[in-house]
């Protein structure tokens, strides 16, 4: 099916780029081609994919969230919180943990539809809003003292599978279903390719976009709860410019920022293209001002090609 | 909804015979600010005619499309739709009503495919619980889409083609096919060729046609009068927000409906 | 002490209003009927007689500023601070900063802002040593005395001290501590920084290295920063040892860095089997090295650097006496004396066993 030619290009590129990577790092080291790395880097990886799902999803409606950091920050430190001061267990502190994100979503959606206050700023007005909480909830102090069983989501196993790795295949097979198979789906695209055409189709868009950023709120607050499960503690300081790690993901992936497209296969193949370059950075030893200098010349490759490719087709119409 | 009464339906006096009008303006009255657009505007479509709406710039062409299709209440004035009072207050309602209008450029969804913009708002779901989740049924989609675009004669590749790699005709055919596939009495196009050329034009055109025999109603907004001899079976000329005159295209000539838009041609009454 | 506060709270708004000498020495005079603090009467005669400023015969405002909020070591340094102006009496604390260290920017336009507000001295942590030296210099400019903890400025001005660690020398005995738990024989080492190009960093990373060169025997595998960030520190240390099966000792250079790294050690099994040799002692960290974790942990006293710079910054402002640099030191801390009570003042210090002095 052809129906997202576009889309699969860039997909593709991104792919080719993420095949030759892995190829030559099974070459250039003789310990990356093993389970034990293989799994790491897919733990590694995990809260940076789901969170770049969310942060897809927005980028189709043409929008941005900013905000992603910081409130996967919130929405850990108030989940080990919970466990710490008030004995849940970490089902319900997850669940808490969710429902922090979500309501961050809210105020992000509410802002841009009711206030329409432009993504960008919205977001990055929540963005320091949600920091700002971060810090009066822990005092500023590390959550620590949690029980082993905290750590479950983020170090826990499935049949030898990391349990992260297990969540981001369920979200990310959830919202690339969600987003190429249902109506949600269709209206998400349709807002971020034409937003004015999408209301005079009779698309409640509003209460669509409001949606949209709840749920990638959702999201994000369980990455939140995933990276602090992952470290055993609430973390102030997590997520600091996480939000441009995600946002690279997406892009790179072939998400455009101009809104309309975008798909969760290749915010997945972004995120692990990222993921392996530190990976094989690490692994040869390779300073990290490199892995930055390379992580920024595939951004620009990306979004250089996502460009050609508009104009070339604008010719043709 | 409506909450206009019920009035005694003022009868054309030159055309007894009809059947009431599938949409018909009345009085039309809408100020923005001190700027009065339109000052009792008149405007009749009938079943299966295609009408050209014409006017110099600043005529109130726009306004009084915006008002058929819903995107301005008008301040005085009433609108029918079959003889029956309606009130617009969004879009949503004129296309309830049956009536499907076609923007110059906020048409389609570049990146959805043909068949998502032919049922975009209206999109086919599953039957049993998957569509109640909002599963889509694609593949009637692409069917019913495939169909509609044959019957309208539109050629594009694939339904599944994204719009932006379309061309302008092909694109624009598609935007009025969508219309016209889900319009129940009338399509309005506000200048469907401008952007086009000739060959193009000819296709959109030849929609318009197909759309027409199979007993559709079009409202043309156009600046091109041959396109409009060519194409309309009437013509209504609206000047300084007010209907000037009205003709049947086969008894016009391109001179007169330029006297009529400059206003040295007067068929209608200067009062009511 | 409740007389006391009403009549300084009395004295502070007449000052503010009229701010001539007279009143301060109308001040002085309540102060001394009311609070009878000794100390306090010398300054303020010697202030009023000399026309200085009159700040220093009332309450005083300072303001502290850490690198970052946000972590265990800054409180740490403003329970020292807030314990000192206690001690002083009447004096405020004003605690604030930046929400990242690599916010150097936003460190500079709060010092100037604290500068703005004519607060009676600056405390300070510097974000960058060169960025901050200009902003050092205004508040001098503008006769506000600045006292510098943790990090210092390039070129740092005679007048203002420094309250920090020798970072670099402890580095350079963390290495020795780590070849000295790894023993004899060939061994590869691993170094998680945390912030580089930060002052801090640097100095700790070159302090180690160069403690390294004097043990042939160790090699430096990996090198990788973790940002400050738990979650980093544990990838990369993760990769560092995917990369290198036969590691055998880690040094990691601040808090977030020694979690993460001990961390991965634990997920890959490794635990106790390689030596950790970590920087600060967060709740965390020393669990990690009851546990056998951790091996060892160079704690500062970062109680201290907050206290000194308060206390000597209250002594100038109201004695007059020169602010002089001091090392704050550092403590090795292990599984064997992490109970003794000298390391407990450390780890737990509080203003009633302050660790200081």
């Amino acid at each position: 099916m052809r129906e997202r030619l576009s889309n699969a290009l860039s997909e593709f590129t991104a792919a080719a780029a993420l095949v030759v990577l892995f190829v030559a790092l099974s070459f250039a080291s003789p310990h990356f081609l093993t389970a034990d790395n293989l799994f790491n880097i897919g733990a590694q990886t995990a809260v940076i994919a789901i969170i770049a799902t969310a942060q897809t999803m927005v980028i189709i409606t043409k929008g941005i969230d900013l905000s992603v950091g910081s409130v996967a920050a919130l929405a850990g430190v108030v989940g080990a919180i919970t466990v710490r001061d008030l004995g849940f267990s970490i089902w319900a502190a997850t669940a808490v943990a969710i429902a922090v994100g979500a309501l961050a979503g809210l105020v992000n959606g509410l802002l841009v539809t009711v206030a329409r206050i432009p993504p960008f700023i919205a977001t990055l007005g929540t963005m320091s809003a949600a920091r700002g909480l971060v810090f009066i909830v822990t005092g500023a102090v590390g959550v620590y003292g949690l029980p082993e069983s905290f750590q479950l989501l983020g170090n826990g196993q499935i049949l030898g599978i990391p349990f992260a790795v297990v969540l981001t295949g369920v979200v990310a097979v959830g919202v690339a279903f969600l987003l190429a198979q249902t109506r949600f789906g269709q209206y998400t695209y349709a807002m971020g390719s034409n937003l004015e055409a999408a209301r005079r189709s009779g698309i409640p868009v509003g209460r669509h976009l409001t949606a949209v950023y709840v749920l990638a709120g959702v999201l994000v607050g369980l990455g939140g709860m995933i990276a602090a499960s992952r470290v055993n503690s609430g973390q102030p300081n997590y997520g600091i410019a996480l939000e441009l790690d995600v946002i690279a993901a997406a892009v790179i992936g072939g998400a455009s920022l101009f809104g309309g497209q975008g798909r969760i296969i290749g915010t997945l193949i972004g995120a692990f293209l990222i993921a392996l370059v530190r990976n094989g950075a690490v692994l040869l030893d390779i300073s990290i001002h490199y892995q930055m200098v390379i992580v920024g010349l595939i951004i620009w490759a990306a979004v250089y090609f996502d460009q050609y490719r508009r104009r070339r087709l604008e010719s043709r119409g | 909804m409506s909450t206009a009464p019920e009035t005694e339906r003022s009868v054309d006096p030159r055309d007894v015979t009809a059947e009431a009008p599938v949409l018909e303006a009345r009085g039309i009255v809408k100020r923005f600010g001190h700027v009065e657009a339109l000052r009792g505007a008149d405007f009749t479509v009938r079943k299966a005619e295609v009408v050209a709406l014409i006017g110099d710039n600043g005529a109130g062409k726009s306004t009084l499309i915006k008002t058929l299709s819903g995107v301005h209440a008008p301040d005085e004035g009433e609108l029918l739709v079959g003889g029956r009072p309606v009130r617009f207050s969004t879009p949503v309602d004129a296309r309830q009503a049956g009536v499907e209008t076609v923007y110059q450029d906020l048409a389609v969804a570049d990146d959805l495919s043909v068949a998502a913009n032919l049922y975009l708002g209206r999109e086919i779901l599953r039957t049993g619980p998957l569509g109640r989740l909002g599963l889509l049924d694609k593949r009637a989609m692409r069917r019913g889409a495939a169909e509609a675009l044959s019957q309208l004669g539109v050629r594009i590749p694939r339904v599944t083609t994204p719009i932006a790699m379309l061309s302008g005709g092909q694109r624009q055919s598609v935007a009025v096919a969508r219309a016209i596939i889900w319009a129940t009495s009338v399509v309005i196009l506000d200048e469907p060729t401008a952007a086009l050329g000739v060959v193009q034009t000819e296709r959109v055109l030849d929609v318009v046609r197909r759309a027409r025999d199979a007993g559709m109603s079009v409202v043309l907004v156009s600046h091109n009068m041959p396109q409009v001899l060519e194409i309309a079976d009437r013509v209504e000329v609206l000047r300084l927000g007010r209907r000037a005159a009205r003709f049947r295209a086969d008894e016009v000539t391109t001179d007169e409906l330029v006297a009529a838009m400059t206003g040295s041609l007067v068929t209608e009454k200067e009062d009511r | 002490m409740a007389p006391s506060t009403t009549s300084n709270r009395r004295a502070t708004t007449r000052q503010r209003r009229g701010g001539s000498v007279l009143a301060a020495v109308v001040a002085t005079a309540v102060l001394a009927a009311c609070s009878g603090v000794e100390v306090r009467d010398g300054s303020d005669d010697q202030a009023a007689a000399t026309g200085e400023p009159t700040a220093a015969s009332g309450p005083l405002e300072l303001a502290v500023l850490p690198k970052a909020v946000g972590h265990e070591f800054w409180n740490t340094v403003r329970a020292g601070a807030e314990c000192a102006a206690e001690l002083a009496g009447d004096v405020t604390v004003e605690w604030d900063g930046v929400t990242a260290e690599t916010d150097v920017e936003g460190q500079v336009n709060l010092v100037q802002n604290f500068v703005t507000r004519q607060v009676d001295g600056i405390v300070y942590a510097a974000t960058d040593s060169t960025a901050l030296a200009p902003a050092t210099q205004g508040a001098l400019d503008a006769g506000i005395p600045v006292a510098m903890i943790d990090s210092g400025t390039d070129p740092q001005p005679e007048d203002v001290p420094l309250y920090a660690t020798d970072n670099r020398a402890a580095a350079v005995e963390a290495a020795n501590l780590l070849a000295e738990e790894l023993g004899a024989g060939e061994h590869e080492v691993a170094l998680i920084e945390f912030q580089p190009g930060s002052q801090t960093n640097t100095e700790r990373v070159e302090g180690f290295t160069e403690g390294l060169g004097q043990h042939d025997n160790l090699t430096l595998v990996g090198q990788q920063p973790s940002h400050s960030d738990v979650n980093e520190a544990r990838r990369v240390t993760e990769d560092i040892l995917t990369a290198n099966p036969n590691l055998a000792g880690i040094f990691a250079a601040n808090e977030p860095s020694v979690l993460g790294a001990a961390q991965a050690v634990e997920a890959a099994g490794r635990s106790g089997e390689i030596v950790i040799i970590g920087w600060d002692a967060a709740p965390d960290e020393v669990a990690g090295l009851r546990s056998g974790q951790i091996s060892a942990l160079v704690v500062q006293n970062p109680f201290n650097m907050g206290y000194l710079g308060v206390q000597n910054m209250v002594e100038h402002l109201r004695e007059g006496s020169p602010l002089e640099s001091a090392d704050t030191g550092v403590t090795f801390l292990t599984q064997e004396n992490v109970d003794t009570e000298e390391a407990q003042a450390i780890l737990e210090p509080s203003c009633d066993n302050p660790p200081v002095g």
